[in-house]
């Protein structure tokens, strides 16, 4: 089981730009290209709670586990 | 490995240059010893006398007894340089912009390492150092001399601190790295 990330899909919904969204979350947008790519080892409930308060979802909205087989 | 932290400052960071390169002099000089130490064994047996209340002035060493004195030198600078050698490493771990990496833990554990060989040295040192010049004594003046004082129970704890301190960082800083990957 793998967890996928729909970060751009939110952004993308909400209509804003992962710079934006880093200086409001407080982190690097390098940060947030690697959360996007899912390339992160984790994320700290902190700033999945300030990333949900800005783009207004739940993070159910933002994370989905998926089967290891199936693609993102 | 290294962890993304913010370098020392600029003082701090000057400090371990300078100490770092006091560390290379130091290295030179405990060579230059060796060599003049292999040069004129006799200097080394008459301070080694004078430490244990030999005779003075001490009979004629032989070839052999100069040759194993020679060495037991040489295997102590080794253990010196060793030392030295890794504390310049450190410190220009501490001269660079990321003080906090696996090449520092690794060089305190090493320092450790190296102090604590100095420290056996030091204590078997006494005994073979007087055996070696007992080798060419006159009959009757032979002796074996064993000793052991606080200063060099002093140093194993020393030692045994710093070897755990380099095993202990290694551990933080992988933990930093695991925590650096966290968003």
């Amino acid at each position: 089981m793998r967890i996928i990330v729909r970060l751009d899909v939110m952004l993308a919904t909400r209509k804003m730009r992962s710079r934006e969204l880093a200086e409001r979350v407080g982190i690097t947008e390098q940060n947030i290209s690697l959360l996007k790519s899912g390339k992160v080892k984790g994320i700290r409930f902190e700033t999945l709670a300030k990333i949900c308060e800005e783009l207004e979802c739940q993070p159910g909205d933002l994370l989905e586990a998926a089967p290891d087989d199936q693609a993102p | 490995m290294r962890v993304n932290m913010k370098a020392l400052s600029l003082r701090t960071r000057r400090f371990a240059a300078a100490l770092e390169a006091l560390s290379y002099l130091a290295i030179l000089g405990a060579l230059a010893a060796g060599v003049y130490s292999t040069l004129d064994p006799s200097a080394v047996a008459n301070a080694i006398a004078k430490d244990h209340s030999l005779p003075d002035p001490l009979w004629d060493l032989g070839l052999l007894a100069k040759t194993l004195l020679a060495l037991a030198v040489w295997i102590s600078i080794c253990a010196l340089v060793y030392t030295l050698w890794h504390m310049a490493r450190l410190f220009a771990c501490y001269r660079g912009d990321a003080p906090i990496n696996q090449r520092a833990a690794q060089a305190i554990r090493r320092i450790g390492q190296g102090f604590l060989a100095q420290a056996f040295l030091g204590i078997l040192g006494t005994t073979i150092d007087v055996l070696i010049l007992s080798t060419d004594a006159p009959v009757g003046q032979r002796r074996l001399s064993v000793g052991l004082n606080t200063d060099d129970l002093g140093l194993l704890l020393a030692c045994g601190l710093l070897i755990m301190v380099g095993v202990v960082m290694a551990q933080a800083v992988e933990v930093a790295r695991e925590n650096q990957e966290f968003v």
